[in-house]
């Protein structure tokens, strides 16, 4: 199937819908270890038809097995990567056709947290969770208290100058989401962000999202942590075959009534 | 206390070996950019001042009539000219002068039964000189039989030489320039392969394409600053030691500099830095454009 153009589509992206998937796939070429937005067979699909919605101000897990495709998800939605074929909206706005100035411009407004953090080595903490403040243009001056509060609430007070290859698993972690959120972002999508913290440190995170969420950030996490999950009762997407669908949420709630002890041994 | 802030210099990380490198090189083309400089400025000076020296002296030949002497022709001339405004100084070169000046070429041999031209040096005013027809009509108004050699064959030569000369300057200072410029966008590109992560960092933290090429642009133009000072600095250098030496006394005669010229050396680095810079931006801009780095960026 041939990727959409601006002219053949009849698709009208709804302003009240952070993000919207319309018809969504993304093959790769068999050719090439490479995703590619042309060129292949629709065989090679790893995401098909992807259909959902993510509300302004809604709260969202993605879930599956590993190999799911919840990375490349994530990427199309933060524009790393183009789809295939369908359509993707984003604040409004069509985005399968977005020019680099305009993808700069809509990741300002996305907060990133990586499975593999992407600190930058040479620069401290404070620098690095500061970074989105400063490629926006804002004053140091002004943002400095921020920062260093927000550095405090993921416990990194008293690393504010060390280098990201002192810090712990855990530490580098809460870096990366306190870069991820620094900026208020409209909408926060994070990778595994729990991966490498305790569970204590998690659900705190994990309180965060939710209080940004309250504030107004659409916020999609995907996550292998059922725990994590069930904890927070908040509705699930779940891929399976290269497929969107929605858990069941009344199932889930009845197991945790019967009080199933959730998956990874956490209360 | 948290240090100031200064992500202008630390967004990209410190520089590497491979920046050393190219300081080194960018050193040594400002350098040579610097030496091309000082020899056009020099030479065309030199040939300035040959110049004016042929333009203030002309060489009149006299050829005297009826019972009138060579040497008698030739006094006559002499005083005729020098009467007419925009000559300076003017000399009948003897007989004895003028087969001193034949000898070496010719010898003595045939030097006796060679008839010997009666010639008048002229020096005219530099500021305001005669023009060799107003000699000549000076010198017809009193019925004298001479011609007027104003050197204007050994000028144009000169003037020929010189042209030629700050032609091969500008081509050697063009060639350099043109030559930092792709070495930049060369280690431009580079650096970007290099430094990808960080690239995909900021881009995927919302930085546009300007934004990331001016970190490139700032790093470029500083490193061609320091590069360029060092190496017009070892230029200088280089023009003192000639100058103030009494070794290349016959070197400065052929290229005569002046203290004035280092100034001409001022503006060597600032053309690197505007090369490097122009240069590191335009590859930074052409590269993120094409989304050569990955998909992600």
């Amino acid at each position: 199937m041939p990727p959409q153009s601006p002219e053949d589509d009849i698709f009208t992206p709804d302003d009240r819908q952070v993000v919207t998937f319309r018809g969504v796939g993304l093959g790769y070429d068999a050719h090439s270890p490479h995703l590619h937005a042309t060129g292949h067979d629709p065989e090679n699909f790893i995401l098909r038809d992807l259909n959902f919605d993510l509300p302004a101000g809604s709260f969202h897990f993605l879930t599956g097995p590993s190999g799911a495709g919840k990375t490349s998800l994530l990427r199309m939605i933060f524009l790393a990567q183009r789809p295939s074929v369908g359509e993707i909206s984003l604040f409004g706005e069509r985005i399968n056709y977005a020019d680099r100035a305009q993808v700069a411009q809509l990741r300002r407004r996305i907060g990133i947290v990586f499975q593999d953090f992407r600190l930058l080595d040479h620069l401290t903490v404070f620098d690095n969770a500061a970074l989105p403040l400063f490629v926006r243009g804002e004053d140091p001056k002004r943002f400095e208290s921020d920062v260093s509060e927000l550095l405090t609430w993921v416990g990194l007070k008293s690393r504010l100058q060390a280098m990201p290859e002192t810090l712990s698993g855990g530490e580098k972690q809460r870096l990366a989401i306190a870069r991820a959120v620094v900026n208020r972002p409209t909408l926060i999508l994070a990778d595994e962000p729990t991966g490498n913290i305790d569970y204590a440190m998690g659900l705190r995170i994990m309180r965060l999202f939710i209080e940004l969420n309250r504030l107004g950030a659409t916020v999609l996490i995907a996550t292998h942590d059922e725990g994590l999950i069930r904890a927070s009762g908040m509705p699930v997407l779940e891929l399976k075959d290269g497929r969107i669908h929605r858990r069941d949420l009344t199932a889930d709630l009845e197991e945790r009534l019967r009080g199933h002890q959730p998956e990874g041994g956490h209360p | 206390m948290i240090r100031a802030f200064n992500m202008r210099n630390d967004l990209l990380p410190k520089q590497d070996a491979r920046e050393i490198s190219l300081h080194y090189v960018i050193a040594v083309l400002c350098f040579l950019a610097s030496l091309a400089a000082l020899v056009a400025v020099a030479s065309d000076r030199a040939a300035s001042g040959w110049a004016r020296e042929i333009r203030a002296e002309v060489t009149v030949q006299v050829r005297p009539t009826g019972l009138e002497s060579g040497s008698m022709a030739a006094a006559r001339a002499a005083e005729i000219l020098a009467g007419v405004k925009g000559v300076e100084e003017v000399a009948a070169v003897e007989p004895e002068k003028a087969k001193e000046l034949i000898r070496p070429w010719l010898g003595d041999a045939i030097l006796t039964d060679l008839p010997i031209p009666n010639l008048v040096t002229v020096r005219l005013d530099p500021d305001k000189p005669a023009k060799p027809a107003a000699l000549m009509a000076a010198l017809s108004a009193r019925d004298m039989d001479a011609s007027i050699d104003d050197h204007s064959i050994w000028l144009k030569d000169i003037e020929q030489a010189a042209l030629i000369i700050r032609l091969i300057s500008i081509s050697i200072f063009l060639l350099i320039a043109t030559a930092a410029a792709a070495i930049v966008g060369f280690a431009t590109r580079a650096g970007l392969t290099a430094r990808a992560n960080i690239i995909e960092v900021l881009s995927l933290c919302g930085a546009s394409d300007w934004f990331i090429a001016r970190r490139f642009q700032f790093r470029f133009a500083q490193m061609a600053g320091v590069a360029g000072l060092i190496g017009s600095g070892a230029a200088a250098v280089i023009m003192i030691i000639l100058k103030t030496t009494a070794l290349s006394q016959s070197f400065l005669l052929a290229l005569p500099f002046s203290w004035y010229d280092l100034l001409i050396l001022i503006p060597c680095p600032v053309l690197a830095v505007v090369i490097a810079a122009f240069t590191a931006r335009t590859v930074t801009l052409k590269i993120l454009g094409a989304g050569l780095l990955g998909e992600g960026v």
